[in-house]
């Protein structure tokens, strides 16, 4: 059995696609960073070192 | 509670490591007779002497322990496990002081080459990995190992998990070191800058890493606190990524199973690729991803105040991860690595300027509002110059980086400035402050015997870094502009030992930078004894009235 075409067709999409796919995953992170949202969230988790238990 | 003599067994853990390590020490005294090599042999017996112990340890510490497995919990608080940060505290200490010394004692070659007296163990080749192994993976490792796992239990509220295992890790790196070391010194390496111990030595760091990994997911899934505090990523990406590099980096085919030379898989400028990649991102995801995490929990809990902005530390976490990875091939400026990857390494270390100064601006802006602090609090002063430093020192690498400054600044002089502003003020600095933090917290002392001696401390060591640093941004210059130098008719105009000759006073200032270093953390290592010795008890009884009431 030859999987060198099929380890080609991996590569090729990998080779094809990562560039925008980082792009795609990188603008989600800035997205779920300034959603107003969480700002509530984020407040509360830069407190997080001043707890004491 | 009726049967309290009643049974206690064995756990599957404590078994079962047993006679791994039984069995571990078998194979190591095979492997010791049937060495091809003395070092092999060498480190065969020591591998075999650890194993026995690890054994008796697993025994001694079952016939101490009660029946009943430890509580996760006394009194509704977690139980945290500080054993094994105590002694990577302990040896991150140790380990720093030798290797600052063995720096020293190698600048010290450097200005007086007979002080290598003519041996070869106390060779320039053999004490400069020593010097750098044991500053970044010894001193700096266990620094990692500590914060990490202290900040995890504290910042998920549970005991890290395992009993056995974090021992392993501490202990298992601890003994990685040894194996490197004393290798370097007999001459065993497989000359890969930072990445010089042999085939089984790697064999057994993949192991440990592999173990710290799993004790550090297994710790942040139990967690009680929903949110993964933002000093776990950078934690993680630390381990995660220094694995991948690892195993990136290493593959190697031993010449025999009983004998310590190896040859790389990887050959010509591949090889040469695969080297830089991990190099590059050692100095990203060791000695910056894993820092930041320790600024990043460290800064604010010292200063008493939140982190400036949650978000910036994500995007910075972020930006940081993705671009990274990219930045080794500026090491092989004008080499035979095809040009565009030079480039692409090059315009990826420019864009480092973002999250590195994005990060910086966040350390330092943690501070609003308790500015006043620095004055009064020479640990936080510590801290913060350390942020400075990586601020300036990151903003060094992307420029030495630029194909045109690289080709005056590579293989001189101004590399080694860069690096230790990067290493002493950056890494050792944050490191220093953590460790400062720690200790009262570890042996729950109520604060440190002097911190006097640690304003001496950050004096001492700040005018080592700048005569360090200034000594070899000058002598790297001039090295440079030496060795590009044409006269009227078209030849060079100075020959190779004319610079050399040029560099002795720069050699000599840097030397006495270094001492300084040295100085400064024995006065560290002096405080901290006297803190774990001497210093006043923190009031437990008083814990639960620091509670509020929320």
């Amino acid at each position: 059995m030859r999987i060198e075409p099929a380890v080609s067709l991996v590569s090729d999409l990998i080779a094809t696609w990562w560039t925008p796919l980082f792009v795609a995953l990188f603008l989600v992170v800035i997205a779920y960073a300034c959603w107003p949202r969480n700002q509530a969230k984020f407040d509360e988790a830069s407190k997080m070192p001043l707890r004491e238990d | 509670m009726a049967h309290a003599t009643a049974r206690k067994s064995m756990t599957f853990g404590e078994g079962g490591s047993a006679l791994v390590f039984a069995v571990t020490a078998l194979l190591c005294l095979v492997g010791a007779a049937r060495a091809q090599d003395a070092t092999f042999a060498f480190h065969a017996y020591l591998s075999a002497a650890a194993s026995v112990l690890a054994v008796f340890m697993i025994f001694s510490s079952y016939s101490r322990r009660p029946s009943e497995p430890i509580p996760a919990e006394i009194d509704g608080k977690p139980n945290y496990n500080f054993g094994p940060i105590k002694f990577a505290t302990t040896a991150a200490m140790f380990w720093g002081i030798a290797g600052f010394v063995v720096g020293l004692w190698a600048a010290l070659e450097l200005a007086w080459p007979a002080l290598n007296f003519d041996l070869p163990w106390t060779n320039f080749g053999r004490i400069r990995p020593l010097h750098t192994s044991a500053v970044i993976f010894a001193f700096g490792g266990n620094v990692l190992l500590a914060s990490s796992l202290y900040v995890v239990q504290r910042t998920c509220r549970v005991r890290v998990a395992g009993e056995i295992a974090p021992w392993f890790v501490v202990l298992g790196y601890n003994f990685f070191i040894v194996i490197a070391g004393t290798g370097y010194l007999l001459g065993v390496t497989q000359s890969k800058e930072y990445a010089e111990p042999e085939w089984y030595a790697d064999l057994w760091l993949t192991i440990v890493w592999v173990v710290y990994l799993l004790v550090f997911l297994a710790t942040l899934i139990k967690r009680k606190e929903p949110h993964i505090f933002v000093a776990n990523w950078f934690y993680l990406a630390f381990i995660i990524t220094i694995a991948v590099l690892h195993l990136g980096n290493n593959p190697a085919l031993p010449v025999s199973v009983f004998g310590s030379k190896s040859y790389i898989a990887w050959s010509g400028v591949q090889d040469a690729m695969f080297q830089w990649w991990y190099g590059h991102n050692a100095v990203g995801f060791f000695l910056t991803s894993g820092f930041l995490g320790i600024m990043y929990y460290f800064v604010p809990k010292r200063a008493d105040r939140p982190i400036y902005s949650y978000r910036l530390s994500i995007v910075h976490f972020w930006s940081l991860i993705f671009l990274y990875i990219w930045a080794g091939p500026h090491h092989l400026h004008y080499t035979a690595l095809p040009d565009w990857a030079q480039t692409l390494g090059m315009t990826f270390s420019i864009m480092l300027w973002m999250p590195s100064w994005g990060g910086m601006i966040n350390g330092l802006m943690t501070l609003s509002g308790a500015w006043d602090k620095l004055r009064t609090d020479p640990v936080l002063r510590m801290m913060v110059v350390s942020v400075a430093f990586y601020g300036m020192s990151t903003f060094e690498g992307p420029m030495m980086s630029v194909k045109a400054v690289n080709s005056l600044s590579h293989y001189t002089d101004w590399t080694i400035g860069h690096v230790h502003s990067g290493a002493l003020g950056w890494v050792g600095f944050v490191s220093f402050g953590a460790v400062y933090c720690l200790v009262p917290w570890l042996w729950q002392k109520k604060g440190l015997y002097s911190l006097k001696l640690v304003n001496w401390h950050f004096w001492v060591s700040t005018i080592g870094i700048v005569l360090y640093v200034s000594a070899m941004w000058v002598s790297g210059i001039l090295q440079g502009l030496m060795w590009r130098a044409y006269t009227s008719l078209g030849f060079l105009e100075y020959s190779f030992i004319e610079t050399v000759e040029a560099m002795h006073p720069f050699y000599v200032i840097r030397a006495l930078g270094g001492l300084l270093f040295v100085i400064g953390s024995l006065l560290m290592a002096w405080n901290l004894w006297m803190t774990v010795k001497s210093g006043e008890p923190e009031a437990v009884a008083a814990r639960p009235a620091l509670q509020p009431a929320e």
